[in-house]
C-alpha cells in the first residue's frame, strides 16, 4: 500500500510541447478511495496531466506528490503501487487473455499460486473467464479494455488511472466497465480518470474541468450544479423551431437548446417567477430540469450548450 | 484534368512536407554513387608479400626490388623458410610469399629455366587469383627486360587452404558471416520498438523492471534462435557445399557465440532508435549487408579502398568474423591466432548492448 492517506497532489504544473501549452499551472489535490474524472475536450490536456502523475512524462515546471512521494524520489516504491491503463489497448495481441495477465503479475514479482487465484478472482469479476483462452488480440474492443484494467490491477495498486477507458466501447461493455471501476474503488482503491464523455460524470464522486491545459474547477459530483447560475426549463413539442421562435423572443431567456423533440430554455435563477409567468402565456406546460455536466462545462467555458 | 492536377499538388505537397524524403531522392544516388565508386573495386593495390630467398644472388634482389618499385606489390619481410612465412599468411600480415630456390641465378647462367614459387593464401580465392594474374603479368615484362633471349624464368603457385581455389570455399563463410549479422540484427531490431508501437511499453516503464533486464530476456530467445540458425548453416556449408572444416568446433562455436552477441545487439540498439517496426527492418537491413558486403574485404580487397573507408572497415564486425570463420574452417587456426577479432566483436557486442540500455533507461 502506499500508505494512509494515498492521496495525490499536483503541484502548479505547466508543459509545453513545441511552445504549444499542454497544462499550464495545474495544480490539484486528489482524495484517496474516490473516483475522479479528469473531464475535457480532445487536447484539452486530460493524457498529459495523467501521464505527468504517473511519472511517464515530466512536466516543465511543478511536481506531482503521490502520499507525500515524489517521482524522483521514490520512483521504486511508487511503480509498485500504481497501474495505468493507457488510452489504446497495449497488451499483446498474440498471447492468450490468462497469459497476458500471468506475463503482468510475473514482472510485479507475483507468486505464481497467488497469482493464478488472482487471475481466477479477476477473470470472475471481469466476466472474462470464457475468453481466457482468447489471444488478446481477438476479443472484442470492450474486452480489450476490461483486460486491460485487469492487467493494471494484478499487482493491486493503490492508485489506479485509466486514460479514457470507455472510449469507443459500445454501452453494454461501457456498463460492464463501470462496474468494475466501482468494484475497484469499493477494495479502496484510488481510481482518476479521464474521459470527453460528460455522461459518465454521475459514475464519478469528483470532477477536474480541463480546458485548453488549464483547470476551470475540481468539484464534488453532487456538487456540480451550483456552479451553474441558470435555470433549466425543459418544454416537449412537436413543432421545434416554432417554439424556439417563440421562447427566444422572451425578455428573460439566454439561450435556448434543442434536444430531439424537446426544447430547453436557459434563465437566471433570479428571475424564475418572470419566467414561469411568461412561458405559461406560450406553452401549456414545462417542466424544470437539473443541469447537466455538459452544461456547466460549457458554461464554465463561456456559453451555453448550441451557442 | 482537374482530378489528376488535385492529385499532382497533393503529391508535391506530400514531397516538399517531408524534407527527409526529398533528401533521400535528391541526393542519396549520388552519395551512393560516390561511395560505391570508391569500393567496388577489383584492381588490387599494395599486395604484401614476403620472401623465402635460397639463393641469395644479385639477380634476385633486383627481381624483389623490381617487384618493390611497381605500385602493386609491397616486402613485408624475409623469411628463413616456407614454415615461417605461412605464420605470416595464417595472420593476415602478408597475401603471398615468393619462394627463390637455391642456386636459381646458376641454373639461369647455364641456360636452363628456372622457377620460382608463389605461395599465395587460398582461402580467399579472388585475391589469391589476382595476386596470381598480377605476377604473372610483373614477370613478362621482367622477362622481357632482363632476359629477352636467355632461358625461360616461370613461376608456379601454390594456393595454401583451397589449393583448388573453389570459389564456394571462398564464398560460402563469407556470405555465412553476411547472413549471421543480417538475421541476429533483423531479429532483434523489431523487438523494442513492437513495445513502443503496441504501446506496451509504457506499461513496461511503470513496473518495476531495468533496462538491463528487459534487455537480457530480449536477447536470450533469440540468441538460442540465432545458435540454432548458424549451426544449420554451418551443416549447410560443410555437408552440401563441402567446405573444409580444419579447425576446432570449441573455437567456431565460441567465436560465432560472440558474433551472433554482436549482431543481436546491435540490432536492439537500431530497436530503440527506430520509431516503427518497418524503420527498424530496413535500417537493420542497409546497416548489415550492405556494410557486410562491401566493407568486409568479402569481396572487394580493403587495401584497394581510400584510407579513408579503410578506417570505416575497422567498425565493420563482418570483417573481424570472416577473418575467424575463413581462419578456423579452412585454415585451421584457433584462438590464439583470431583472439583480437574476437576480443572487437566482444567489445563491439558489449558497446552496443551498454548503449541500448541507456537508451532503452531513458525510455522506461
Amino acid at each position: 500500500m502506499i500508505g494512509p492517506t494515498g492521496f495525490i497532489e499536483v503541484r502548479d504544473i505547466t508543459k509545453e510541447y513545441d511552445g504549444i501549452i499542454a497544462l499550464k499551472d495545474v495544480s490539484l489535490t486528489l482524495k484517496e478511495g474516490k473516483i475522479t474524472g479528469v473531464i475535457g475536450p480532445d487536447g484539452a490536456g486530460k493524457t498529459t496531466l495523467l501521464e505527468i502523475i504517473t511519472g511517464l512524462r515530466l512536466p516543465d515546471s511543478g511536481e506531482v506528490l503521490i502520499a507525500g512521494k515524489k517521482w524522483t524520489e521514490d520512483s521504486g516504491s511508487l511503480k509498485r503501487n500504481l497501474g495505468f491503463v493507457p488510452q489504446d489497448f497495449s497488451l499483446y495481441s498474440d498471447l492468450t487473455v490468462e497469459e497476458n495477465l500471468f506475463f503482468f503479475g510475473q514482472i510485479y514479482g507475483q507468486k505464481d499460486g497467488t497469482l493464478r487465484e488472482k487471475i481466477e478472482k479477476l477473470l470472475d469479476i471481469a466476466n472474462l473467464k470464457k475468453a481466457r483462452k482468447r489471444q488478446a488480440g481477438k476479443l472484442s474492443g470492450g474486452m480489450k479494455q476490461k483486460l486491460m484494467v485487469l492487467s493494471c490491477l494484478i499487482h493491486e495498486p493503490s492508485v489506479l488511472v485509466l486514460d479514457e477507458p470507455t472510449r469507443g466501447v459500445d454501452p453494454i461493455s461501457r456498463t460492464e466497465l463501470w462496474e468494475l471501476i466501482r468494484f475497484i474503488k469499493e477494495q479502496g482503491t484510488t481510481v482518476i480518470l479521464s474521459t470527453s464523455n460528460m455522461e459518465e460524470v454521475s459514475r464519478m464522486d469528483e470532477v477536474v474541468f480541463l480546458a485548453e491545459g488549464r483547470v476551470l474547477v475540481q468539484i464534488e459530483v453532487q456538487n456540480l450544479s451550483e456552479l451553474f447560475p441558470f435555470k433549466i426549463a425543459e418544454i416537449k413539442t412537436d413543432r421545434v423551431e416554432d417554439l424556439i421562435e417563440k421562447v427566444e423572443k422572451l425578455k428573460n431567456i439566454k439561450a435556448t437548446h434543442v434536444v430531439g423533440r424537446r426544447v430547453r430554455a436557459y434563465f437566471p435563477r433570479e428571475y424564475e417567477k418572470k419566467v414561469v409567468e411568461e412561458l405559461s402565456q406560450i406553452v401549456k406546460g414545462w417542466y424544470p430540469v437539473s443541469p447537466t455536466a455538459e452544461d456547466v462545462f460549457v458554461y464554465l467555458t463561456g456559453g451555453f450548450i448550441g451557442e | 484534368m482537374r482530378k489528376s492536377k488535385a492529385f499532382l499538388k497533393k503529391e508535391f505537397l506530400h514531397l516538399i512536407r517531408d524534407p527527409k524524403s526529398l533528401f533521400l531522392i535528391s541526393l542519396l544516388p549520388v552519395i551512393m554513387l560516390l561511395f560505391y565508386g570508391y569500393v567496388v573495386r577489383m584492381d588490387v593495390k599494395n599486395i604484401k608479400f614476403g620472401v623465402v630467398n635460397y639463393d641469395h644472388s644479385q639477380f634476385f634482389e633486383g627481381l624483389v626490388s623490381d617487384m618493390e618499385a611497381s605500385s602493386y606489390f609491397t616486402r613485408e619481410g624475409e623469411f628463413p623458410s616456407l614454415k615461417d612465412c605461412e605464420k605470416w599468411i595464417v595472420k593476415g600480415k602478408v597475401d603471398a610469399c615468393l619462394i627463390i630456390p637455391s642456386n636459381g641465378y646458376k641454373k639461369l647462367l647455364t641456360g636452363k629455366d628456372t622457377e620460382v614459387l608463389l605461395v599465395l593464401d587460398g582461402s580467399d580465392s579472388n585475391l589469391a587469383t589476382t595476386v596470381a594474374n598480377y605476377f604473372h603479368a610483373f614477370l613478362a615484362k621482367f622477362n622481357s627486360k632482363h632476359m629477352p633471349r636467355g632461358p625461360e624464368f616461370r613461376f608456379s603457385v601454390v594456393n595454401f587452404f583451397n589449393p583448388e581455389l573453389k570459389s564456394s570455399h571462398f564464398f560460402v563463410p563469407g556470405l555465412a558471416a553476411i547472413f549471421l549479422m543480417m538475421i541476429c540484427a533483423m531479429l532483434t531490431s523489431i523487438t523494442i520498438v513492437k513495445e513502443k508501437e503496441i504501446g506496451s511499453l509504457k506499461l513496461l516503464r511503470l513496473a518495476p523492471v531495468s533496462p538491463f533486464q528487459v534487455i537480457v530476456v530480449k536477447l536470450l530467445p533469440y540468441l538460442f534462435l540465432a545458435v540454432v540458425e548458424a549451426s544449420l548453416i554451418i551443416a549447410v556449408a560443410e555437408l552440401w557445399f563441402r567446405v573444409p572444416f580444419r579447425g576446432s568446433l570449441l573455437s567456431l562455436g565460441v567465436s560465432i557465440f560472440i558474433y551472433m552477441f554482436a549482431g543481436l545487439s546491435f540490432g536492439v540498439f537500431l530497436s530503440t532508435i527506430a520509431s516503427s517496426q518497418a524503420i527498424a527492418m530496413i535500417l537493420s537491413l542497409v546497416l548489415t549487408i550492405l556494410p557486410s558486403v562491401l566493407l568486409s574485404g568479402f569481396i572487394f580487397p580493403i587495401k584497394s579502398m581510400p584510407v579513408l573507408l579503410q578506417a570505416l572497415t575497422y567498425i565493420i564486425p563482418a570483417r573481424y568474423f570472416l577473418i575467424i570463420i575463413r581462419g578456423i574452417m579452412l585454415m585451421g587456426v584457433g584462438f590464439k591466432e583470431i583472439y583480437r577479432e574476437l576480443v572487437f566483436l566482444m567489445v563491439f557486442a558489449i558497446f552496443f548492448f551498454v548503449i541500448s540500455t541507456f537508451r532503452l533507461k531513458r525510455e522506461l
